[in-house]
């Protein structure tokens, strides 16, 4: 039998997680919810950490959805660990654990007086985690990618005649890099790849242009290009001359220099 | 509980009442109900804050129960799985579910239920999406199922592989009695898997409620395309209970780029369940006595817009609109109803409605209908026999590429008992220029109507403004709003909320 997620782990995979107090067991608030021994009316007594969406709950009933494992009563109070479920009239929660609230310290150490922002920023930095590099820097130029856009005007490439509606139409910008924070990247330029379609799956990709100045969270690519001259760093090692492309693909993969808080809080960049 | 708005209140109605029939709506004000009509805004009220753009609208209805309903649009969860809309009233009122297994939001989805077996049915593109080395997405196609849509169980997933576009799904109980009974579910998909581009296909399963469901994923188009072409997105079937099976595409046959593209329209034909050994093969072109009767050739379907440019046509896209409906009564197979659009002069984007009565062996000549700067087709047959056709239209003069206040994006419901009069009802009509567009598609590159015994259900996507004159034949919203002030607000009923672009679903009773 799998261990028991820890504080920690169910943090990370909980959005909404609140304190609160059972106010009805086998139980729903919602019609919509036939009620039985694996839900329950909880009120929502303090937000540690929530979506947008489920932002507005505080000091409401809501209906939680229990796992198998879990039982409670009415009057129980504890630090509840969910996810959104049904959104209606009112709403209702998957639970992924309920923990003691005395045992659940680590949870209200971590949050802050936004539960939104909490969230947010509990995102961000696994976001940056899950990055290969993070650098701040200037784009200073941006092109087709090498070896494409020789076909028609309105070719989605040389090869392919019919386009395709998920076409990401990728980009390559060059980045001058000013600072890295997180791996190693030798040279004084980058090259980030990023889909300027505006489909519904890329449309909210970081779309980059000349001049723009931010904070980039970037994802290798799996292409690599040659590095010659100047742009090498000095003292680079030769290995150096060839250097991975990066892309962005997550809207917050990219911020803009005059952006306050987000990457900035997370990479400790003065405001 | 939520704070009581100080707006003139959710209009949603309570559980359990059925839309009161109204007065002929002739010299009504704006937005008084029509007699049996019901427009629903589908957003819950506990979603009031929300401004996605919830385009490309799907609708399931349980034929077994028609109060039991289930709808997807581009609208995202916080996290997790990907949800869908559900309703057990008949849809009056409409919860958010999230059950469908992709990160947060599809990358299409259609859903359907059969019709004996309370199975709901659903075809998607699910997230994230993968790349290739070239950095060229890398789609996959779930054909899903559960049969408690309105429980918190993840659908199951029936089939997933690599390289599908746009699937569209139907799906029909078929045997006679409880025992034999069986699902047929087709799924239409654009396959990119086919080096030479034959890219219309379908997934069918003769038996798609059993344990171990199988699929099979059957190619339709045998004309091979240019070198570097593909079929259009939208692959579109249709199913009779008798086991007739048609299946319509548009075909490449020419041009040189996306402004230029040149197509058939096909309709392809299986008379067994598409079960065979070689379906969709029943329906041969006299032309080349090849499987696919070309309903029209060579027609200019550009693809647009061009890469970074806007939308041609009130903000939307353009390229691929194309469904199929066969009339469902026993012993009419024969007839089947078609639309398509395609341009017919050099800025316009024109629905083409036609009909054959000899199972699609020869077709009318000349349009049902001609609807001219118009996406979004959808056909369905009721029981008796009326065809229902909804589509929505952009009206004013305009520049492609630009939009007015002077354009409105206009969604129409028309019916016919013969193909010839048609009546006209317009469901909702709003300017096109507000709100500004988030990412293509604008309204979606479909919407869906189909017919339960005598009536026909349908959703569309549009945008939301409160404004009663907007909706001339009734509307309900759930989340909430102000019809006087013609405002949106937070769940508080006090913050304004601006508009977007949110689903619609609609019912149109046939009445006594």
């Amino acid at each position: 039998m799998a261990d028991a997620p820890s504080e920690t782990d169910l943090l990370k995979q909980a959005q909404f997680v609140f304190k609160g107090t059972v106010r009805q067991a086998s139980a729903s608030a919602m019609p919509a919810i036939e009620a039985s021994e694996h839900t329950a009316v909880v009120r929502v007594d303090q937000i540690v950490q929530a979506p947008a969406a489920l932002s507005h709950y505080g000091g409401q009933e809501i209906t939680v959805l229990l796992t198998g494992d879990e039982a409670v009563k009415s009057g129980d109070e504890f630090t509840f660990f969910t996810n959104e479920w049904l959104f209606g009239k009112g709403v209702a929660v998957r639970s992924l654990a309920h923990l003691p609230v005395s045992a659940s310290t680590a949870t209200f150490a971590a949050a802050g007086p936004d539960p939104v922002r909490t969230l947010a920023h509990r995102q961000l930095v696994a976001h940056v985690d899950d990055s290969d590099l993070v650098v701040s820097g200037r784009v200073t130029s941006v092109s087709l990618p090498e070896g494409e856009g020789a076909g028609a005007p309105g070719a989605q490439s040389p090869r392919r005649l019919a386009p395709r509606e998920h076409d990401a139409h990728w980009r390559e910008a060059v980045v001058e890099v000013s600072h890295v924070h997180k791996g190693v990247h030798p040279g004084k330029t980058v090259v980030v790849r990023f889909p300027s379609s505006q489909d519904r799956m890329w449309f909210s990709a970081p779309k980059l242009a000349p001049g723009q100045e931010g904070h980039f969270v970037l994802h290798k690519s799996g292409r690599t290009r040659r590095v010659e001259g100047p742009a090498l760093a000095a003292g680079a090692p030769a290995a150096a001359a060839v250097e991975d492309v990066y892309s962005v693909v997550h809207p917050e993969d990219f911020q803009s220099i005059a952006q306050p808080g987000g990457l900035k809080s997370v990479l400790n960049i003065p405001e | 509980m939520a704070r009581t708005t100080r707006s003139t209140g959710t209009a949603a109605p309570r559980r359990g009442t059925r839309p009161r029939p109204q007065p002929a709506p002739g010299g009504s004000p704006p937005g008084t109900p029509r007699s049996g009509v019901m427009i629903v805004n589908m957003i819950p009220e506990a979603l009031s804050f929300e401004t996605n753009n919830d385009s490309e609208p799907n609708l399931a209805v349980n034929p077994a129960n028609p109060l039991q309903m289930a709808a997807s649009a581009f609208t995202p969860a916080s996290s997790g799985a990907a949800p869908i809309f559900v309703s057990n009233d008949g849809g009056q009122t409409w919860l958010l579910n999230a059950i469908v297994p992709s990160d947060q939001m599809t990358a299409d989805i259609t859903l359907r239920f059969a019709d004996r077996s309370n199975m709901l049915y659903a075809g998607i593109i699910p997230q994230p999406i993968q790349s290739d080395p070239d950095g060229n997405p890398i789609t996959f196609l779930n054909i899903l199922r559960t049969n408690n849509f309105l429980g918190p169980a993840k659908m199951q997933v029936l089939v997933n592989r690599t390289g599908v576009d746009q699937p569209y799904i139907q799906a029909a109980s078929v045997g006679a009695g409880a025992t034999e009974s069986r699902d047929l579910v087709v799924v239409g998909s654009n396959d990119f898997n086919d080096p030479v581009g034959r890219t219309a296909v379908m997934d069918v399963s003769s038996d798609a409620a059993a344990a171990n469901a199988a699929f099979r994923t059957v190619r339709v188009d045998p004309r091979t395309p240019p070198p570097g072409g593909a079929d259009a997105p939208s692959i579109r079937p249709a199913i009779h209970n008798d086991g007739t099976v048609y299946g319509a595409f548009l075909a490449l046959v020419g041009g040189t780029n996306s402004s230029n593209l040149r197509r058939d329209v096909v309709v392809v034909r299986d008379d067994d369940f598409a079960t065979g050994a070689t379906p969709f093969t029943a329906l041969t072109d006299p032309g080349d006595a090849r499987p696919g009767r070309r309903v029209a050739q060579n027609r200019l379907v550009p693809f647009l817009p061009m890469q970074n440019e806007p939308g041609p046509i009130g903000q939307e896209r353009i390229g691929s609109h194309i469904t199929i409906a066969v009339d469902p009564r026993t012993g009419q197979s024969s007839t089947v109803y078609l639309a398509w659009a395609d341009r017919v002069g050099t800025t316009d984007y024109t629905i083409h409605v036609r009909r054959s009565t000899d199972k699609g062996v020869t077709w009318s000549p000349n349009d049902l209908l001609t609807i001219t700067n118009a996406v979004n087709p959808a056909l369905a047959i009721n029981a008796d026999g009326k065809v229902g056709f909804v589509y929505q239209q952009l009206t004013g003069a305009f520049t492609p590429g630009h939009v007015t206040p002077a354009n409105r994006w206009v969604t129409h419901f028309r019916q016919s008992t013969d193909g010839t009069a048609w009546d006209d009802m317009v469901l909702a009509t709003v300017p096109a220029n507000q709100p500004p567009a988030h990412g293509l598609p604008y309204l979606g590159d479909y919407l869906h109507v189909l017919a339960v015994g005598r009536d026909f259900y349908g959703v569309f996507s549009t945008a939301n403004t409160p404004d009663l004159a907007n909706f001339p034949s009734g509307v309900v919203f759930q989340r909430k709003h102000d019809f006087d002030r013609r405002m949106l607000f937070d769940i508080d009923g006090v913050t304004p909320v601006g508009i977007s672009i949110d689903p619609f679903f609609f019912k149109v009773s046939a009445g006594p």
